[in-house]
């Protein structure tokens, strides 16, 4: 499986977690809107901008702090995982 | 949008010509009269344009999802809220429309209660009906399948439900007195509104469950917080219909009640009306949001 597709994988199972089935749909808009490239092209080098502009997005869904820091962290931990 | 806008002012606009009946026998002025009915009046249009902004939320929301795996069961969801939306104007304003030819012409006062009563009916039997379809359509995305079997606290509740409703239909007044709420044989209420209304309600109930079940299986914690606002809100919408059903079968007893408790049911089943809505329309706005950010 190609290093992006993992990446891509890894970062809708984190949005998953916290939007169910709205997780994919969310990492989607945020990767093609923000970044302008297809979700599937998603590279190591895009993942600092996806994980600010996703967490940004996150935190308008809702008012629990613990909820935003926690999906920060684990969009932080894929970065971090990679290494 | 507008038609409903202009339904909600047909109905304020009458009810306010036309004060209800039960509040005239407490000797009031006009000006009282029409006071109290606009403390009403008013908090029905709100919560009506209060459905609406919830419906309008949830059916754009659907209209966003169309095309995943769970979008025909929230697209059959939106349409169920839409006729339960939309049927609360029209049944408000042929509830006044009723109310005046009763008043105006005693003679056709059974013929308008017996209408009243089926038009209530109709709207919500609908309704209900397709959100429980779109529920059970949620519960079959999931991966692991849900038993279609009662629990026994749910099997428990249908039986008491029925009992005391059937109870309170047939120790009701008879046929032939005014203020009995139904004007019909009591065979014929229960056969054609006491079913209805059971069957209606155990399908609205078991909705609002699938919709807890489907809430409770699928990942999610933000996604499963707007969900659960709208079975809440629809489990709350049951409740107050169910609870307006059992006070029309005991009106007789009712009526004989001063102003002030009538006022307080009246009020306290607004306030019903007005959270359950009010969750659905939050629990859509939530979901919508998740889907535009």
């Amino acid at each position: 499986m190609p290093a992006t597709t993992t990446l891509y994988k890894k970062a809708v199972e984190v949005s998953e977690e916290y939007l169910g089935p709205a997780g994919e749909r969310f990492i989607r808009r945020q990767i093609s809107t923000h970044i302008g490239i297809e979700p599937e092209e998603l590279g190591g080098r895009d993942l600092p901008k996806l994980v600010n502009w996703a967490s940004l997005a996150f935190a308008l869904l809702t008012d629990n702090s613990h909820e935003v820091k926690g999906f920060t962290r684990d969009m932080l931990s894929i970065s971090s995982s990679r290494k | 949008m507008w038609i409903f806008i202009a339904l909600v002012a047909v109905y304020m606009g009458l009810s306010l010509l036309l004060p209800p009946e039960y509040l005239r026998k407490y000797q009031m002025s006009e000006a009282s009269l029409r006071l109290v009915s606009l403390t009403i009046i008013l908090p029905v249009g709100a919560i009506q344009l209060s459905a609406l902004y919830g419906f309008l939320k949830f059916k754009a929301y659907a209209n966003k999802i169309k095309k995943t795996k769970e979008g025909p069961a929230f697209m059959q969801i939106a349409n169920g809220l839409m006729v339960l939306t939309f049927g609360l104007p029209i049944n408000s304003a042929a509830s006044s429309i009723l109310n005046y030819v009763a008043r105006t012409n005693t003679d056709l006062q059974p013929t308008a209660i017996i209408l009243k009563g089926y038009i209530a009916l109709i709207f919500p039997f609908i309704a209900f009906l397709l959100i429980a379809k779109g529920a059970e359509g949620l519960i079959k995305t999931l991966k692991r399948p849900v038993s279609k079997q009662w629990t026994t606290f749910g099997l428990l509740g249908v039986i008491v439900l029925t009992a005391v409703y059937t109870e309170l239909i047939v120790a009701r007044a008879p046929v032939q007195d005014a203020k009995s709420g139904y004007h019909l044989p009591t065979w014929l209420i229960l056969a054609t509104i006491a079913i209805p209304y059971l069957y209606i309600w155990c399908k609205g109930l078991r909705a609002a469950y699938h919709i807890f079940i489907y809430k409770n299986r699928i990942k999610g914690t933000v996604y499963r917080n707007a969900l659960d606002y709208l079975a809440k809100g629809l489990v709350i919408i049951i409740f107050a219909s169910i609870i307006i059903q059992v006070l029309i079968t005991v009106t007789e007893r009712i009526t004989s009640l001063s102003v002030a408790p009538i006022l307080l049911i009246v009020y306290l089943l607004l306030g019903l009306y007005a959270v359950g809505f009010g969750m659905v329309a939050r629990g859509a706005k939530k979901l919508k949001k998740i889907e535009e950010v």
